[in-house]
Formats: C-alpha cells, structure tokens, sequence
C-alpha cells in the first residue's frame, strides 16, 4: 500500500497506520479503518505507512510531526514493547513529549488473532477510537532523574559474581562481593575437569594441583577496589532506584552497604537426588551424585589417595554407570527442564575415570545428548574413543541383589531389557534454583520464571525498566560456566554503565496523592510493597506521601484507596474511564467518551 | 440472540497478561473479536469502580489477566486484584448484573494457548448469560441518571 494521508478535523491527534509491509492490512481494512478515524474531530490526519519502524517510517513520523498539526500522537501498529520503543523515539526525536505518545497494538491483538477481516476491522476501530479517548486526556510529563550511587553489590561469589566484580572494578567502581560460604569460586571451584580442555582450562578455576591459587580469586582479593564479605548473607534491602540500602549478616556482626547497583549472581543449587528413590541415593553407599564423584576423583588426582567405591573404601569399581538427567527433563519427579551441562560434564567425568582405569567398563546411559557448544562433538568423539560406552534410554531402577548393584534398563537402540550389575552409579544431577533465591527476589522485586529461577527483563526494554537491578549467571537458569561469564560481564556492564553516567531515568507514571482528599489513614503503606508510600504530619494533619524513587506505578494503593486521594500518573481515571466508554460504544463516530462524567 | 456477540474489556498487567495476548497473536492464536485488550501497569490497579465503569459502558463481561499468584511482578498486585473481585462478585449477583460477568485469569508470560482459550471459554460463557442488562439501558439511559 502507498503512503497515503486523509485529513480529519481540526483535532489535536495524529494517527499514524502502519501496514507492516501487508501483515496488518491483510487482515485489516486500514483505508476503512482511516476514513473512520479522520471522521472524529479530534483527530488531525490520518497517514498510513508501511513500515513505521524503519528508517523511512521514522523519518515520515518525524516529518510529519514536525508540520505541527498534531500535539500528539498515536501509532496503530505492532506492540508498544519493542518496535514501539523506535517509533516513540522517533517521535521524541521531533520534539513529542513521550508521555503523549499512544500506541495500539492492531497486529498482535488484532490482525493476527481474527480471521474475519470486516469484524477485525471493526475492533480496531473500537481499539482506535478507545486510545483517541485516551490520547486527549494525556499529559505531557518529564521523566524523573535519580543519581545512582557508585558502589555496587554482587550477590553470591562463584565465578559470575567473581566476574562481575572484577568487571565494575576494572571501571572504576568499587564492588561489594557477598558470598554465603567461605569461600570464593563456587560449585565451579569444585570441578576438576571442565569441558572443553578435559582439564584446567578455560576459566582456571579448579581444585586441581595445578591452579590451586586460582588466579582468579587471587584476582579478586588483591583488587583494591573489591571488597569481599564471606560467611555472609543479605538480610534486608531497602531503598530505591540508584540508592539502596543493604544491611548484611557477617561473622563480625551486621553491617551496612550503600550500593546503586546490584548484580545478583546466586547462583543454583543441584538437584537432590534422593528425590528420585529408584535410583537409592542414600540408599546404596556405591550410588553417588557427580558432585560427590568429583570429590572421589580428587581423592587419587590431587590428594595422593585412590579413587574406590564408598561401600568398602578399598577396591577399585570396574563397573561405573552413569545416569544421566537426574532430576532432569523429568516432570513427574525432578524439573521440567534441561540443566545444559551435565551430559558434558559427565562425559568429562567418565572419561577421566577412562584415563586413571583403563580397564573399567564406564557406562553412560542417556536419553539424548545435548551439548550445543563448540568442540562438544570432539569431546564426545574422543570419549568413545577411550572407550565409554554410551546406552541410550532411561534408567528404570537401581537395585541389591546379594550384595551387588544392579542397573536394570532397557538399551533402546537394541530393544533390551538389560539387569547390569554393577560397582558404582554416578547420577548426573541437574541444576534447579538455589533454595533462597525466591527471598532475595522477593527483596529485589524481582519475579521468577516457570521454573523457579530468577526471571531478567527482557534486554530490549528500557534499562529504567530494570532498576539497577541485574541478574547473572545460573541465578537466571542452568548455564555453563563460560556462559556464566559472559552473562556476568553483560550485566556489569550495564551496571557500570549506570554508574558511569551517575542518573537513572524513571517514568513519571508514578503515584500522586491529592493531600486535600487524602485523611491519612495509612491504607496505602500498609499495601505498599516498596515502602514508597509514607503518613507524615504536614500542616498540621495526616497525609500520604510518596517516595518517587521507589514507586514503580503499580497503582495498588490508588485502588485501595477509598478517598480517591490517589492517582497514577500516565493511568488516570479519567483517562482509563475515557478509553472504556470509547472502546464499548455503539455506532459510528462520535461515540467517544469525553472523560470523566461523574 | 442468536448473534450475540459478548463484548469482553480485558484487563491485561504489562508483565504477563498483555505479553502472552502478544504472543497468542505471534502464534496465530484466535479468538473472539468481542474480546477488547486494555494494558495496565498491574492488574492491581483495577479498582472495583473500573469493572463498575466497564460494564456501565456496556461491557458483557471483564476479565483481570495478570500473573500467576506468588508470582506478581509487583509482588501483591494480583492478590489484591483477587481480593477485590471476590469482594465484587457476589454484590453484581446481588444488583442482578451476574457474578460470572467477572472472572480472573492469573498465567504466565507464555502460556499464549491458555490466554486464547481463556478468552474463548469467557465468551462462551458470557454467550450462555446473554448481554450485559446493563448495556440495555443504552447509550443516554444510565447518563441520564446522572
């Protein structure tokens, strides 16, 4: 479709239609659409475009607001998320106040969800007609500006916390390092062959003789700009955007930080495996997880001691059998997803008893192999190579016949059913969200994802939407440990990045009280779970006030509040009433509301 | 009555809600035209006097849709969201509106499918309980009270 424009009215909106190159005018009849709209007079013009958010829609956006027709604007098109953020910044561009930029989303919950073309357009006619409602009543706001502190903290040590304290520090800025145990270095620490090398390799950060004195933690400790609290566990955070209050737990007694940024870097936990009683972990001394392999394999790598089964600590297992996803890809008993690592660092575990015992038989039973990294295939290769075997399907049971274990599966590549005896069972087990992450979310409003780890905002909104507030690491999900390190070098670098600049911005659609109506009955702070609402004294009596840095806008007060005294910002009553009375009306044009009646 | 089509305003929170109505459309996943999407901060700012409003104007139904409990990206919006509307459900019986013109769906950011058929279900049940007797008073009827 042509660029095409129709004058409306004298009105004071420009609306701007976007076809997205066919996908909404496919569905939607957009020149219906436009000489419906240029009808209402509140409307100025109408254009329509076939890519808003290209560089050829964003200079027509400005353009055209730039001829000053319109104060201004509303954009039908996609979701206000993502492209939205381009054309409202276009639009800024131009001068337009952000605050009086609408937009709909006409392909989303329109054009891609009704196939009757008359009826989708019907709707986005009322959608339109809802958000000129609404667009009238729009204020012009500026965004608040907060100074951010230029100390961060870094919650958990492993080496995403590790990283992104030596990131913040390398620009300058000083880092809190809380870790809960006593030492730096995390689970990592305690991995002695990591994938890819099958060695101390990429990150230096084993419990092997070679790199005892990790230079990494070294790293951390001598850094000057880096303090680091072991022992220690966070017990409050209070304050808000750029200025937060920490009081943490120390051997030495409660301390208090005063941080702008935080990067919670906690990490996961591992699944624990007596969770699943077929397998008869803390059953069975000769079934182990792989975290307590790793222990067994220092004991004759690092320690000078051989590697033998726990039941007699003396004879050498020539039978391993490693099951992998062990909590794993297993909804009804352990987590929905997959932990990414262990059919890697397993197969580095088998073929590392392959080196030191030659004549064991190891034994690898999986469903699928998953390993999306580089090298992944070589590694697997070459364990084949050095002879581990690999047996596909689940394992049913591990069992005690006369005093041997057994390992009964059925081999899906051969259709058997196989009863293995054999000397030890290693359980792959999987990563699922550290036990107190759901508290230091809670204190970080932060949400959780359908797995219970630690939900990040999307990285394409805003950097106010995340408050200073940046997760890295397994926090988030089951990572590898160089993916642990890239995530932590993200995330101090926005937060350094914050630092940097010394302001946050944060939307204005916050809570506002109306001190005449408000009587100060304490409702709001009682609800409030940002500690943003206050009763204070002022002129004598009783009244609410807000805290802008930590209101968020949620508007959970304005509707407890049984005076009205309270609004939010951008989402006003009248302006929701405006939208509602517009988006229900019959008939044709003109049957917009006109703001609040009552 | 036989076309009778519901007009549902759906409140959607800008966390959960209003994504997984994005994501029903990325997929493709219809449902009915009745169903009109009003983005908010957190469905915890939807006082009781907005669903009065909504069904004031005409609406047949009003759905809340935010995240799942415990799971609130402001952490108690949505509780107090189903506060209120059990609070409000047994007065619209009460004034003759019907309780099952108000219901809330509390889902994930992804559950695109469940979104769709939520809003399917709702429109169908709104179907079953006829147009709003509200919305019958007209345009003017309930002004004119004012």
């Amino acid at each position: 479709m042509a660029e095409e424009e129709m004058t409306g009215g004298k009105g004071r909106v420009g609306v701007y239609l976007c076809t997205c190159r066919g996908d909404v005018s496919k569905h939607i009849d957009l020149d219906r659409l436009a000489a419906e709209l240029s009808a209402d007079p509140a409307v100025a013009f109408v254009k329509i475009d076939s890519e808003l958010c290209a560089p050829s829609g964003q200079g027509a956006l400005q353009k055209t607001h730039r001829e000053g027709r319109a104060d201004r604007a509303l954009v039908g098109a996609c979701t206000p998320n993502i492209q939205g953020l381009i054309m409202r910044a276009a639009l800024e561009g131009a001068g337009l106040n952000k605050y009086l930029y609408e937009q709909v989303n006409l392909r989303e919950l329109c054009a891609w969800v009704h196939a009757d073309r008359e009826a989708a357009t019907d709707k986005a006619v009322r959608l339109m007609r809802a958000a000129i409602a609404r667009s009238l009543l729009l204020e012009a706001l500026e965004d608040i500006e907060l100074d951010v502190v230029p100390e961060a903290l870094v919650i958990g040590g492993g080496v995403a916390g590790m990283q992104a304290a030596l990131e913040i520090a390398s620009r300058g800025f000083a880092a809190h390092i809380v870790e809960r145990t006593g030492a730096l270095g995390g689970r990592a620490y305690k991995l002695s062959v990591t994938f890819p090398t099958h060695n101390c390799g990429i990150c230096c950060m084993q419990y092997c003789r070679e790199c005892v004195l990790t230079p990494k933690i070294e790293d951390v400790m001598q850094n000057p700009r880096i303090t680091v609290h072991l022992n220690s566990e966070i017990e409050t955070i209070e304050g808000g955007f750029g200025d937060r209050n920490v009081v943490i737990r120390t051997p030495g007694g409660k301390k208090e930080l005063r941080v702008g940024t935080i990067i919670l870097a906690s990490g996961s936990d591992v699944f624990d495996a007596s969770r699943i009683p077929e397998y008869g972990f803390g059953v069975h001394q000769d079934v182990v997880t792989t975290m307590d392999l790793e222990r067994m394999l220092e004991q004759e790598r690092v320690i000078g001691g051989r590697f033998v089964r726990p039941s007699d600590g003396k004879t050498t297992p020539m039978t391993v059998n490693f099951i992998q996803c062990v909590g794993s890809r297993d909804r009804v008993k352990g987590n929905l997803h997959c932990s990414l690592v262990c059919c890697t660092y397993a197969i580095g575990q088998a073929r590392e008893i392959k080196k030191l015992h030659p004549k064991t038989e190891v034994y690898v039973h999986y469903i699928d192999l998953r390993g999306p990294y580089r090298g992944f295939e070589e590694f697997y290769e070459q364990a084949k190579a050095e002879g581990v075997m690999f047996v596909r399907g689940r394992v049913a049971e591990v069992r005690e016949k006369k005093g041997r274990l057994y390992v009964l599966f059925e081999d899906t590549d051969l259709g058997r059913l196989i009863d293995m005896p054999s000397d030890l069972v290693v359980l792959a087990v999987g990563q699922e969200p550290a036990r107190d992450s759901d508290r230091i979310a809670k204190m970080l409003h932060l949400q959780l994802d359908q797995d219970k780890f630690i939900k990040d905002l999307n990285p394409n909104f805003p950097p106010e939407y995340r408050r200073g507030v940046f997760v890295a690491g397994c926090a988030e999900g089951p990572k590898g440990i160089r993916y642990s390190i890239d995530d932590a070098k993200t995330a101090a670098a926005a937060a350094a990045d914050l630092m940097v600049a010394g302001k946050i911005r944060k939307t204005r659609a916050i809570a506002v009280v109306d001190e005449t109506r408000c009587r100060g009955c304490g409702k709001c702070e009682d609800v409030c779970e940002y500690h943003a609402a206050k009763v204070v004294v002022k002129n004598g009596r009783q009244v609410s006030v807000r805290d802008p840095a930590r209101c968020e806008g949620c508007g959970v007060c304005a509707a407890q509040c049984c005076n009205r005294a309270i609004s939010i910002k951008h989402n006003t009553r009248p302006q929701m009433e405006a939208l509602m009375k517009a988006m229900m009306a019959k008939g044709g044009a003109g049957a917009r509301g006109k703001g609040e009646e009552a | 009555m036989g076309d009778f089509q519901p007009s549902i305003i759906a409140f959607t929170c800008a966390w959960c809600g209003y994504p997984s109505a994005v994501l029903a459309g990325v997929n493709r996943i219809e449902y009915p035209t009745g169903v009109n999407i009003v983005r908010v901060m957190c469905t915890g700012m939807i006082e009781p006097a907005y669903i009065m409003r909504a069904l004031e104007y005409g609406a047949d139904g009003v759905v809340l849709v935010g995240c799942m409990m415990e799971n609130c990206h402001y952490m108690v919006g949505n509780k107090k969201a189903q506060e209120r509307a059990d609070t409000l459900r047994p007065l619209l019986d009460m004034m003759g509106i019907g309780a099952g013109r108000l219901r809330t769906e509390w889902i994930n950011a992804s559950e695109r499918v469940r979104f769709a058929a939520a809003m399917k279900d709702f429109s169908v049940a709104l179907k079953g309980l006829g147009p709003n007797p509200l919305g019958r008073l007209g345009e003017g009827g309930v002004e004119a009270g004012h």
